[in-house]
Protein backbone atom coordinates (compact mmCIF):
# COMPACT_ATOMS: atom_id res chain seq x y z
CA UNK A 1 0.00 0.00 0.00
CA UNK A 2 1.42 3.21 -1.02
CA UNK A 3 1.36 5.81 1.62
CA UNK A 4 -1.09 8.25 -0.10
CA UNK A 5 -3.93 5.40 -0.13
CA UNK A 6 -3.46 5.53 3.76
CA UNK A 7 -4.83 8.42 4.31
CA UNK A 8 -4.94 12.56 3.79
CA UNK A 9 -2.80 13.43 6.59
CA UNK A 10 -1.81 16.74 7.37
CA UNK A 11 2.00 17.96 7.39
CA UNK A 12 3.12 19.04 10.21
CA UNK A 13 6.39 21.40 10.71
CA UNK A 14 8.19 22.99 14.03
CA UNK A 15 9.63 26.25 13.99
CA UNK A 16 11.76 26.94 16.61
CA UNK A 17 13.04 30.82 17.41
CA UNK A 18 13.77 32.61 14.43
CA UNK A 19 13.70 29.60 12.58
CA UNK A 20 11.33 29.40 9.29
CA UNK A 21 9.70 26.08 7.82
CA UNK A 22 10.52 26.82 4.16
CA UNK A 23 8.22 23.92 3.37
CA UNK A 24 5.42 25.39 5.30
CA UNK A 25 5.41 28.14 3.77
CA UNK A 26 5.74 26.08 0.15
CA UNK A 27 2.16 25.19 1.07
CA UNK A 28 1.28 28.99 -0.53
CA UNK A 29 1.96 27.33 -4.10
CA UNK A 30 -0.16 24.98 -3.77
CA UNK A 31 -2.95 25.00 -6.41
CA UNK A 32 -5.92 27.42 -5.13
CA UNK A 33 -6.84 31.09 -5.40
CA UNK A 34 -4.58 33.35 -4.62
CA UNK A 35 -7.09 34.67 -1.47
CA UNK A 36 -6.32 34.21 2.24
CA UNK A 37 -8.88 33.85 4.86
CA UNK A 38 -7.67 34.34 8.00
CA UNK A 39 -10.33 33.66 10.91
CA UNK A 40 -9.99 34.48 14.41
CA UNK A 41 -12.13 34.61 17.41
CA UNK A 42 -13.79 32.12 20.56
CA UNK A 43 -12.68 29.04 20.74
CA UNK A 44 -15.00 28.87 24.05
CA UNK A 45 -18.30 30.09 23.08
CA UNK A 46 -21.39 30.98 25.23
CA UNK A 47 -24.12 28.66 23.77
CA UNK A 48 -26.09 31.97 21.93
CA UNK A 49 -22.87 32.54 19.93
CA UNK A 50 -22.41 28.71 18.94
CA UNK A 51 -25.40 29.08 16.18
CA UNK A 52 -24.14 32.10 14.98
CA UNK A 53 -20.33 30.27 13.99
CA UNK A 54 -22.38 27.63 12.06
CA UNK A 55 -24.06 29.68 10.31
CA UNK A 56 -20.33 31.57 9.17
CA UNK A 57 -19.58 27.54 8.47
CA UNK A 58 -22.71 27.52 6.33
CA UNK A 59 -21.69 30.31 4.97
CA UNK A 60 -17.99 29.72 3.75
CA UNK A 61 -19.34 26.51 1.96
CA UNK A 62 -22.26 27.18 0.20
CA UNK A 63 -24.74 25.90 2.52
CA UNK A 64 -28.76 26.63 3.64
CA UNK A 65 -29.88 27.10 6.89
CA UNK A 66 -30.51 23.79 7.43
CA UNK A 67 -27.05 22.87 6.46
CA UNK A 68 -27.32 21.49 2.61
CA UNK A 69 -25.33 22.70 0.09
CA UNK A 70 -26.68 24.12 -3.42
CA UNK A 71 -25.25 23.35 -5.93
CA UNK A 72 -23.68 26.91 -7.94
CA UNK A 73 -24.11 28.80 -4.83
CA UNK A 74 -20.87 30.54 -3.95
CA UNK A 75 -18.49 29.35 -1.44
CA UNK A 76 -14.70 29.54 -0.44
CA UNK A 77 -12.03 29.10 -2.56
CA UNK A 78 -8.63 30.17 -1.49
CA UNK A 79 -5.91 29.53 1.16
CA UNK A 80 -7.76 29.31 5.19
CA UNK A 81 -5.10 30.15 8.08
CA UNK A 82 -6.32 29.43 10.95
CA UNK A 83 -5.14 28.24 14.86
CA UNK A 84 -4.68 24.57 14.05
CA UNK A 85 -6.13 23.13 17.15
CA UNK A 86 -9.46 21.24 18.33
CA UNK A 87 -10.81 22.04 21.69
CA UNK A 88 -11.83 18.09 23.38
CA UNK A 89 -13.10 18.07 27.06
CA UNK A 90 -11.21 16.40 29.47
CA UNK A 91 -13.52 14.39 31.45
CA UNK A 92 -14.89 13.21 27.62
CA UNK A 93 -12.42 13.91 24.70
CA UNK A 94 -14.94 12.25 22.30
CA UNK A 95 -16.81 15.45 22.68
CA UNK A 96 -14.82 18.31 20.56
CA UNK A 97 -15.86 21.93 22.18
CA UNK A 98 -16.98 23.58 18.51
CA UNK A 99 -14.97 27.01 18.16
CA UNK A 100 -13.55 28.95 15.54
CA UNK A 101 -10.96 26.07 15.08
CA UNK A 102 -13.26 24.43 13.84
CA UNK A 103 -15.09 26.36 11.33
CA UNK A 104 -12.38 26.06 8.34
CA UNK A 105 -11.77 22.18 8.94
CA UNK A 106 -15.16 21.40 8.70
CA UNK A 107 -15.68 23.04 5.70
CA UNK A 108 -12.89 21.34 3.85
CA UNK A 109 -15.32 18.81 2.78
CA UNK A 110 -17.42 21.75 1.04
CA UNK A 111 -14.68 23.49 -0.38
CA UNK A 112 -12.38 21.21 -2.51
CA UNK A 113 -10.64 24.44 -4.05
CA UNK A 114 -9.46 25.39 -0.58
CA UNK A 115 -6.28 24.70 1.66
CA UNK A 116 -6.60 25.16 5.36
CA UNK A 117 -3.79 25.68 7.14
CA UNK A 118 -2.92 25.90 10.69
CA UNK A 119 -0.66 28.28 12.94
CA UNK A 120 -0.45 26.76 16.23
CA UNK A 121 1.58 28.40 19.19
CA UNK A 122 2.59 25.85 21.63
CA UNK A 123 1.45 27.89 24.95
CA UNK A 124 2.17 24.00 26.62
CA UNK A 125 4.44 21.63 27.07
CA UNK A 126 3.48 18.90 23.94
CA UNK A 127 2.11 15.79 24.77
CA UNK A 128 0.73 12.66 22.75
CA UNK A 129 -1.96 11.01 23.59
CA UNK A 130 -4.74 8.65 22.25
CA UNK A 131 -6.49 12.15 20.82
CA UNK A 132 -4.01 13.23 19.35
CA UNK A 133 -1.06 15.89 19.65
CA UNK A 134 -2.00 17.37 23.09
CA UNK A 135 -0.27 21.57 22.23
CA UNK A 136 -2.41 22.68 25.40
CA UNK A 137 -3.77 22.40 28.16
CA UNK A 138 -6.54 23.76 31.05
CA UNK A 139 -7.16 22.27 34.10
CA UNK A 140 -9.46 24.93 35.27
CA UNK A 141 -11.87 24.57 31.93
CA UNK A 142 -11.35 21.04 32.10
CA UNK A 143 -10.34 21.30 28.23
CA UNK A 144 -7.19 20.41 26.22
CA UNK A 145 -6.19 21.22 22.70
CA UNK A 146 -4.55 18.72 20.18
CA UNK A 147 -3.67 19.13 16.89
CA UNK A 148 -6.98 19.44 14.24
CA UNK A 149 -6.53 16.43 12.12
CA UNK A 150 -8.61 17.93 9.27
CA UNK A 151 -6.28 20.33 7.73
CA UNK A 152 -3.91 20.21 4.65
CA UNK A 153 -0.37 21.11 6.69
CA UNK A 154 0.26 23.15 9.82
CA UNK A 155 3.19 24.22 11.92
CA UNK A 156 4.00 24.58 15.19
CA UNK A 157 5.43 27.48 16.86
CA UNK A 158 7.88 27.23 19.64
CA UNK A 159 10.65 29.69 21.14
CA UNK A 160 12.45 26.37 21.63
CA UNK A 161 12.61 22.86 22.80
CA UNK A 162 11.48 23.99 26.04
CA UNK A 163 10.05 27.19 25.99
CA UNK A 164 6.55 27.70 25.62
CA UNK A 165 5.01 30.19 22.68
CA UNK A 166 2.65 32.71 23.74
CA UNK A 167 -0.80 32.54 22.11
CA UNK A 168 -0.10 35.81 19.92
CA UNK A 169 2.59 33.81 18.86
CA UNK A 170 0.12 32.65 16.36
CA UNK A 171 -2.01 35.85 14.86
CA UNK A 172 1.85 37.75 14.47
CA UNK A 173 2.97 35.08 12.65
CA UNK A 174 -0.37 34.71 10.34
CA UNK A 175 0.52 38.55 10.17
CA UNK A 176 4.10 37.62 9.10
CA UNK A 177 3.01 35.17 6.61
CA UNK A 178 -0.19 37.57 5.12
CA UNK A 179 2.10 40.39 4.94
CA UNK A 180 4.77 38.72 2.34
CA UNK A 181 2.07 38.08 0.33
CA UNK A 182 0.82 41.89 -0.14
CA UNK A 183 2.96 42.48 -3.00
CA UNK A 184 2.16 39.84 -5.05
CA UNK A 185 -1.48 40.79 -6.59
CA UNK A 186 -3.19 38.39 -3.61
CA UNK A 187 -6.29 39.15 -1.20
CA UNK A 188 -6.95 38.81 2.55
CA UNK A 189 -9.32 38.87 4.80
CA UNK A 190 -9.70 38.64 8.14
CA UNK A 191 -12.60 37.59 10.02
CA UNK A 192 -13.45 38.07 13.41
CA UNK A 193 -16.42 36.35 15.27
CA UNK A 194 -16.49 36.66 19.09
CA UNK A 195 -12.94 36.59 20.84
CA UNK A 196 -10.94 38.18 23.89
CA UNK A 197 -7.51 40.13 24.28
CA UNK A 198 -5.83 37.90 22.20
CA UNK A 199 -8.29 38.73 19.00
CA UNK A 200 -8.76 42.25 19.57
CA UNK A 201 -4.55 42.96 19.29
CA UNK A 202 -4.99 40.49 16.32
CA UNK A 203 -8.11 42.67 15.35
CA UNK A 204 -6.15 45.70 15.85
CA UNK A 205 -3.30 45.31 14.44
CA UNK A 206 -4.81 43.88 10.85
CA UNK A 207 -7.01 47.85 11.34
CA UNK A 208 -3.71 49.07 11.49
CA UNK A 209 -2.37 47.92 8.35
CA UNK A 210 -5.42 48.75 6.73
CA UNK A 211 -4.78 52.17 6.68
CA UNK A 212 -1.74 52.29 4.10
CA UNK A 213 -2.92 49.32 2.33
CA UNK A 214 -6.90 49.33 2.40
CA UNK A 215 -7.51 47.27 -0.44
CA UNK A 216 -5.26 44.29 0.64
CA UNK A 217 -5.30 44.27 4.64
CA UNK A 218 -9.35 44.31 5.43
CA UNK A 219 -11.56 42.55 8.66
CA UNK A 220 -14.70 41.43 8.31
CA UNK A 221 -16.35 41.64 12.28
CA UNK A 222 -19.26 39.88 12.57
CA UNK A 223 -21.29 41.69 15.15
CA UNK A 224 -23.48 40.29 17.35
CA UNK A 225 -20.92 37.43 17.96
CA UNK A 226 -20.55 38.47 21.30
CA UNK A 227 -16.92 39.69 22.98
CA UNK A 228 -14.19 41.38 21.17
CA UNK A 229 -16.29 41.61 18.10
CA UNK A 230 -18.89 43.60 19.44
CA UNK A 231 -16.75 45.85 21.28
CA UNK A 232 -14.99 46.61 18.12
CA UNK A 233 -18.31 46.59 16.02
CA UNK A 234 -19.85 49.52 18.31
CA UNK A 235 -16.75 51.72 18.75
CA UNK A 236 -17.40 53.91 15.78
CA UNK A 237 -14.07 55.93 15.94
CA UNK A 238 -12.47 52.50 15.34
CA UNK A 239 -14.58 51.95 12.64
CA UNK A 240 -14.02 55.58 10.94
CA UNK A 241 -10.78 55.25 11.24
CA UNK A 242 -10.09 52.44 9.80
CA UNK A 243 -11.38 52.07 6.07
CA UNK A 244 -10.27 48.31 5.78
CA UNK A 245 -12.79 47.54 8.58
CA UNK A 246 -16.15 46.37 7.68
CA UNK A 247 -19.04 44.83 9.66
CA UNK A 248 -22.31 42.35 9.23
CA UNK A 249 -24.72 41.21 11.47
CA UNK A 250 -24.19 37.63 12.78
CA UNK A 251 -26.76 36.25 9.98
CA UNK A 252 -26.56 33.42 7.27
CA UNK A 253 -27.34 35.95 4.63
CA UNK A 254 -25.74 39.06 5.77
CA UNK A 255 -22.24 36.56 6.48
CA UNK A 256 -23.25 35.27 2.71
CA UNK A 257 -23.53 38.97 1.18
CA UNK A 258 -20.66 40.46 3.12
CA UNK A 259 -17.75 37.43 2.44
CA UNK A 260 -19.25 37.50 -1.21
CA UNK A 261 -18.85 41.64 -1.95
CA UNK A 262 -15.19 41.07 -0.20
CA UNK A 263 -14.43 38.06 -2.63
CA UNK A 264 -14.01 35.22 -0.27
CA UNK A 265 -16.76 33.29 -1.56
CA UNK A 266 -16.97 32.90 -5.66
CA UNK B 1 23.53 50.12 -29.80
CA UNK B 2 22.98 46.70 -28.69
CA UNK B 3 21.35 46.23 -24.89
CA UNK B 4 20.93 43.39 -22.37
CA UNK B 5 17.79 41.58 -22.99
CA UNK B 6 15.05 41.70 -20.26
CA UNK B 7 12.45 39.34 -19.24
CA UNK B 8 9.14 39.62 -20.97
CA UNK B 9 7.30 38.95 -16.95
CA UNK B 10 8.50 41.35 -14.88
CA UNK B 11 8.12 40.07 -10.88
CA UNK B 12 5.38 42.85 -10.54
CA UNK B 13 3.70 46.01 -12.17
CA UNK B 14 5.77 48.53 -10.34
CA UNK B 15 9.46 46.96 -10.97
CA UNK B 16 11.55 46.50 -14.14
CA UNK B 17 14.78 45.58 -12.35
CA UNK B 18 16.21 42.39 -11.33
CA UNK B 19 15.20 41.26 -7.67
CA UNK B 20 17.73 40.66 -5.55
CA UNK B 21 17.57 38.88 -2.00
CA UNK B 22 20.14 38.00 0.52
CA UNK B 23 19.49 35.02 2.60
CA UNK B 24 21.13 33.70 5.10
CA UNK B 25 22.28 30.27 6.31
CA UNK B 26 19.28 28.88 8.67
CA UNK B 27 16.73 31.55 6.85
CA UNK B 28 14.06 30.52 4.45
CA UNK B 29 14.08 31.82 0.77
CA UNK B 30 11.89 34.97 0.93
CA UNK B 31 8.42 34.11 0.67
CA UNK B 32 7.80 37.31 -2.31
CA UNK B 33 10.53 35.20 -4.18
CA UNK B 34 8.90 31.44 -3.91
CA UNK B 35 5.59 33.33 -4.72
CA UNK B 36 6.90 33.86 -8.15
CA UNK B 37 6.31 29.99 -8.95
CA UNK B 38 2.43 30.72 -9.07
CA UNK B 39 2.31 34.35 -10.00
CA UNK B 40 0.29 35.01 -12.99
CA UNK B 41 2.49 35.23 -16.07
CA UNK B 42 1.51 39.01 -17.99
CA UNK B 43 2.98 39.91 -21.22
CA UNK B 44 1.11 43.46 -22.80
CA UNK B 45 -2.66 42.42 -22.90
CA UNK B 46 -2.34 38.80 -22.52
CA UNK B 47 -2.29 37.28 -18.94
CA UNK B 48 -0.77 33.67 -18.82
CA UNK B 49 -1.82 31.52 -16.01
CA UNK B 50 1.71 29.88 -14.39
CA UNK B 51 2.73 26.30 -15.26
CA UNK B 52 2.72 24.11 -12.24
CA UNK B 53 6.26 23.47 -12.77
CA UNK B 54 9.89 23.75 -12.14
CA UNK B 55 13.60 23.09 -13.70
CA UNK B 56 16.71 23.77 -12.25
CA UNK B 57 19.80 23.76 -15.38
CA UNK B 58 22.73 22.94 -13.31
CA UNK B 59 26.05 22.26 -14.46
CA UNK B 60 28.73 24.00 -16.93
CA UNK B 61 30.24 23.84 -19.84
CA UNK B 62 34.07 23.24 -19.56
CA UNK B 63 36.36 21.46 -22.40
CA UNK B 64 33.26 22.33 -24.70
CA UNK B 65 34.74 22.26 -28.30
CA UNK B 66 33.58 25.68 -29.91
CA UNK B 67 30.62 23.87 -31.82
CA UNK B 68 29.09 22.49 -28.96
CA UNK B 69 29.15 26.10 -26.94
CA UNK B 70 27.36 27.71 -29.98
CA UNK B 71 24.88 25.36 -29.94
CA UNK B 72 23.76 24.79 -26.45
CA UNK B 73 21.17 27.82 -26.22
CA UNK B 74 19.74 27.65 -29.10
CA UNK B 75 18.49 23.97 -28.18
CA UNK B 76 17.35 25.06 -24.91
CA UNK B 77 15.71 27.65 -26.75
CA UNK B 78 13.83 25.72 -29.13
CA UNK B 79 13.28 22.66 -26.50
CA UNK B 80 10.99 25.48 -24.42
CA UNK B 81 8.61 25.93 -26.50
CA UNK B 82 5.15 24.58 -26.32
CA UNK B 83 2.61 23.61 -29.45
CA UNK B 84 0.79 26.39 -28.95
CA UNK B 85 3.50 28.48 -29.97
CA UNK B 86 3.59 30.55 -26.73
CA UNK B 87 6.46 28.72 -24.89
CA UNK B 88 7.47 28.07 -21.45
CA UNK B 89 5.26 29.43 -18.47
CA UNK B 90 6.76 28.00 -15.67
CA UNK B 91 9.77 28.51 -14.06
CA UNK B 92 13.17 28.09 -15.01
CA UNK B 93 16.40 28.63 -12.57
CA UNK B 94 20.08 28.43 -12.15
CA UNK B 95 23.19 29.23 -10.14
CA UNK B 96 22.14 32.69 -12.07
CA UNK B 97 25.72 33.56 -12.94
CA UNK B 98 27.49 35.29 -15.55
CA UNK B 99 30.44 36.79 -17.96
CA UNK B 100 30.30 40.42 -19.31
CA UNK B 101 31.97 41.45 -22.55
CA UNK B 102 33.81 44.74 -23.07
CA UNK B 103 31.07 46.26 -23.55
CA UNK B 104 29.29 45.27 -20.73
CA UNK B 105 26.71 42.71 -22.32
CA UNK B 106 26.61 39.16 -20.82
CA UNK B 107 27.43 36.85 -23.42
CA UNK B 108 25.94 33.53 -22.84
CA UNK B 109 28.67 31.96 -22.80
CA UNK B 110 27.45 29.64 -19.93
CA UNK B 111 24.43 27.48 -18.94
CA UNK B 112 23.89 29.54 -16.10
CA UNK B 113 22.48 31.95 -18.71
CA UNK B 114 19.78 29.95 -19.90
CA UNK B 115 16.89 30.99 -17.65
CA UNK B 116 17.30 34.40 -18.41
CA UNK B 117 17.00 33.55 -22.36
CA UNK B 118 14.62 31.72 -22.41
CA UNK B 119 12.58 34.20 -19.99
CA UNK B 120 13.11 37.00 -22.86
CA UNK B 121 11.16 34.91 -25.33
CA UNK B 122 8.69 32.59 -23.34
CA UNK B 123 6.29 33.85 -20.39
CA UNK B 124 8.11 31.68 -17.66
CA UNK B 125 9.96 33.31 -14.55
CA UNK B 126 13.67 33.28 -14.38
CA UNK B 127 14.99 32.95 -10.97
CA UNK B 128 18.33 31.80 -9.79
CA UNK B 129 20.26 31.07 -6.24
CA UNK B 130 24.11 31.60 -5.78
CA UNK B 131 26.20 30.61 -2.67
CA UNK B 132 28.25 33.36 -1.51
CA UNK B 133 31.53 31.88 -2.45
CA UNK B 134 34.01 35.25 -1.41
CA UNK B 135 33.18 38.53 -0.39
CA UNK B 136 30.72 40.30 -2.83
CA UNK B 137 31.69 43.23 -4.24
CA UNK B 138 30.69 46.09 -6.89
CA UNK B 139 32.29 47.00 -10.38
CA UNK B 140 33.87 50.40 -9.92
CA UNK B 141 32.91 50.79 -13.66
CA UNK B 142 29.30 50.09 -13.98
CA UNK B 143 28.59 48.89 -10.25
CA UNK B 144 27.26 45.26 -11.50
CA UNK B 145 27.42 42.74 -8.12
CA UNK B 146 30.48 40.57 -8.60
CA UNK B 147 29.90 37.65 -6.69
CA UNK B 148 32.95 35.19 -6.66
CA UNK B 149 36.64 35.63 -6.22
CA UNK B 150 37.61 35.97 -9.99
CA UNK B 151 34.90 38.46 -10.85
CA UNK B 152 32.50 36.60 -11.76
CA UNK B 153 28.52 38.45 -11.71
CA UNK B 154 24.87 37.55 -11.57
CA UNK B 155 22.99 37.48 -14.29
CA UNK B 156 20.56 40.60 -13.67
CA UNK B 157 18.19 39.47 -16.58
CA UNK B 158 16.06 37.55 -14.70
CA UNK B 159 13.15 38.01 -12.81
CA UNK B 160 14.60 37.17 -9.27
CA UNK B 161 17.89 36.08 -7.97
CA UNK B 162 19.18 34.54 -4.13
CA UNK B 163 22.30 35.36 -2.78
CA UNK B 164 23.21 32.87 -0.08
CA UNK B 165 25.37 33.35 2.50
CA UNK B 166 26.81 31.37 5.56
CA UNK B 167 26.54 35.49 7.34
CA UNK B 168 27.63 38.51 6.27
CA UNK B 169 31.16 38.02 6.94
CA UNK B 170 31.95 33.88 5.58
CA UNK B 171 31.49 32.44 2.36
CA UNK B 172 30.08 28.88 1.22
CA UNK B 173 31.20 26.50 -0.80
CA UNK B 174 30.03 26.38 -4.61
CA UNK B 175 27.39 23.67 -3.32
CA UNK B 176 26.75 25.98 -0.57
CA UNK B 177 22.86 26.21 -1.90
CA UNK B 178 21.93 22.63 -3.11
CA UNK B 179 20.36 22.15 -0.02
CA UNK B 180 18.98 25.07 0.04
CA UNK B 181 17.41 24.79 -3.70
CA UNK B 182 16.56 21.24 -3.26
CA UNK B 183 14.33 21.75 -0.53
CA UNK B 184 12.36 24.14 -2.53
CA UNK B 185 11.92 22.44 -5.38
CA UNK B 186 11.03 18.98 -3.21
CA UNK B 187 8.13 21.53 -1.38
CA UNK B 188 7.49 22.52 -4.92
CA UNK B 189 7.08 19.03 -5.72
CA UNK B 190 4.88 18.20 -2.29
CA UNK B 191 2.61 20.40 -3.58
CA UNK B 192 1.80 19.19 -6.87
CA UNK B 193 4.80 20.77 -9.30
CA UNK B 194 6.10 19.18 -11.77
CA UNK B 195 10.16 19.20 -10.64
CA UNK B 196 13.31 18.29 -13.11
CA UNK B 197 16.50 19.04 -12.64
CA UNK B 198 18.10 19.39 -16.56
CA UNK B 199 22.40 18.16 -16.00
CA UNK B 200 24.94 18.64 -18.27
CA UNK B 201 28.96 18.94 -17.79
CA UNK B 202 30.03 19.87 -13.94
CA UNK B 203 32.12 18.46 -11.61
CA UNK B 204 31.50 17.28 -8.23
CA UNK B 205 28.84 19.88 -7.39
CA UNK B 206 27.02 18.61 -10.49
CA UNK B 207 27.38 15.15 -9.28
CA UNK B 208 25.98 15.84 -6.34
CA UNK B 209 22.93 17.83 -7.97
CA UNK B 210 22.20 14.93 -9.42
CA UNK B 211 22.21 12.54 -7.16
CA UNK B 212 20.95 14.51 -4.46
CA UNK B 213 17.97 15.49 -6.85
CA UNK B 214 17.18 11.86 -7.26
CA UNK B 215 17.40 10.83 -3.74
CA UNK B 216 14.57 12.90 -3.33
CA UNK B 217 12.34 12.42 -6.13
CA UNK B 218 13.19 15.02 -8.71
CA UNK B 219 13.33 13.71 -12.15
CA UNK B 220 16.55 14.31 -13.59
CA UNK B 221 17.53 14.86 -17.33
CA UNK B 222 20.88 14.25 -18.47
CA UNK B 223 22.46 15.34 -21.14
CA UNK B 224 24.75 12.76 -22.79
CA UNK B 225 27.84 13.93 -24.63
CA UNK B 226 28.36 17.15 -22.61
CA UNK B 227 31.44 15.86 -20.93
CA UNK B 228 32.42 15.35 -17.56
CA UNK B 229 30.31 14.45 -14.48
CA UNK B 230 26.89 14.19 -16.70
CA UNK B 231 28.67 11.70 -18.75
CA UNK B 232 30.19 10.06 -16.00
CA UNK B 233 26.91 9.40 -14.30
CA UNK B 234 25.33 8.46 -17.52
CA UNK B 235 27.87 5.39 -18.09
CA UNK B 236 27.51 4.32 -14.20
CA UNK B 237 23.75 4.70 -14.60
CA UNK B 238 23.24 3.30 -17.74
CA UNK B 239 26.06 0.86 -18.50
CA UNK B 240 27.69 -0.15 -15.00
CA UNK B 241 30.91 1.73 -15.92
CA UNK B 242 31.90 3.78 -12.75
CA UNK B 243 35.26 4.59 -14.09
CA UNK B 244 34.75 8.28 -15.20
CA UNK B 245 32.75 9.32 -12.14
CA UNK B 246 35.08 11.30 -10.09
CA UNK B 247 37.32 11.05 -13.02
CA UNK B 248 38.85 14.54 -12.56
CA UNK B 249 39.13 14.62 -8.57
CA UNK B 250 41.32 11.02 -9.26
CA UNK B 251 43.59 12.92 -11.43
CA UNK B 252 44.40 15.84 -9.53
CA UNK B 253 44.90 13.78 -6.38
CA UNK B 254 47.16 11.50 -8.29
CA UNK B 255 49.18 14.52 -9.98
CA UNK B 256 49.67 15.81 -6.56
CA UNK B 257 51.10 12.46 -5.27
CA UNK B 258 48.00 11.95 -3.01
CA UNK B 259 45.71 9.11 -2.08
CA UNK B 260 42.69 8.57 -3.99
CA UNK B 261 40.72 6.27 -1.73
CA UNK B 262 38.43 8.99 -0.53
CA UNK B 263 37.05 9.68 -4.67
CA UNK B 264 36.55 5.14 -3.95
CA UNK B 265 34.52 6.21 -1.18
CA UNK B 266 32.51 8.70 -2.95
CA UNK B 267 31.83 6.09 -5.95
CA UNK B 268 30.95 3.69 -3.14
CA UNK B 269 28.27 5.82 -1.62
CA UNK B 270 27.01 6.98 -5.01
CA UNK B 271 26.70 3.02 -5.84
CA UNK B 272 24.61 2.90 -2.82
CA UNK B 273 22.59 5.54 -3.90
CA UNK B 274 21.64 4.45 -7.29
CA UNK B 275 20.51 1.34 -5.81
CA UNK B 276 17.89 3.14 -3.77
CA UNK B 277 16.97 5.81 -7.09
CA UNK B 278 14.08 5.59 -9.06
CA UNK B 279 15.43 4.98 -12.35
CA UNK B 280 12.29 6.14 -14.00
CA UNK B 281 13.22 9.80 -12.95
CA UNK B 282 15.86 9.68 -15.33
CA UNK B 283 16.05 10.59 -18.81
CA UNK B 284 19.17 10.76 -21.23
CA UNK B 285 19.23 13.39 -24.39
CA UNK B 286 21.80 14.04 -26.63
CA UNK B 287 23.57 17.42 -26.75
CA UNK B 288 22.52 20.10 -28.51
CA UNK B 289 19.15 18.04 -29.47
CA UNK B 290 16.47 20.24 -28.95
CA UNK B 291 13.99 18.16 -29.92
CA UNK B 292 15.31 15.18 -27.81
CA UNK B 293 14.99 17.79 -24.60
CA UNK B 294 11.87 18.75 -25.41
CA UNK B 295 10.17 15.92 -26.01
CA UNK B 296 12.04 14.35 -22.17
CA UNK B 297 10.60 17.62 -21.27
CA UNK B 298 7.20 16.61 -22.14
CA UNK B 299 7.05 12.86 -20.86
CA UNK B 300 7.54 14.54 -17.51
CA UNK B 301 4.62 16.85 -17.65
CA UNK B 302 6.37 20.12 -18.44
CA UNK B 303 5.48 22.14 -21.49
CA UNK B 304 1.52 22.15 -21.16
CA UNK B 305 0.02 24.47 -23.31
CA UNK B 306 -3.33 25.42 -21.63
Amino acid sequence: MKFAEFGDFPSLFIQSGEDKSQLFGINMARQARHFVLRTTGGCLLEPEYIKGLKMLEYALSGRDRAGRQRPGREKFSGFGLFGGTRVLQLQDPSRIIYGITEVLPSIRRYCPEAVMLGVLAKVGHMRYSPYGLIVSESEEDSLFAVINPDQSSCVILQPSSDQRASWDDEWKECVRIVDALSEMGWQALLVVYNGGPVTEREARTWARLSRDNPDFWRVLIVKGSGRVADQLACDQSFIDEHPGVYLCENDLDQMRASLTKLGALV
Amino acid sequence: MKTNLRPIVEANSTREDNLLYVVSEGQPLPPQFTALVTMDRVVGDSTYTAERSIVRIAGGCKKFSPELKQGFMPAFLNAFNTTDGIGYRGTVFSGGTANLDQDGLIDDSMVTNVPARLANIYPCVAISTTPKTADLGMARDTGGLIVDAYGGRMDFRQTASVIYQKDPANALGWDGDLDLYLTFMEGLKMVGFNTAVIALNGGAVTRNEIYQSLLRGIAVIAVEGSLRETDAFISAFRDGDWSFTGLEEREKLAGQGKCTASVDEMIAARKADLERIDRSLIKIVPVNDAGALNEALLSIGFLQSV
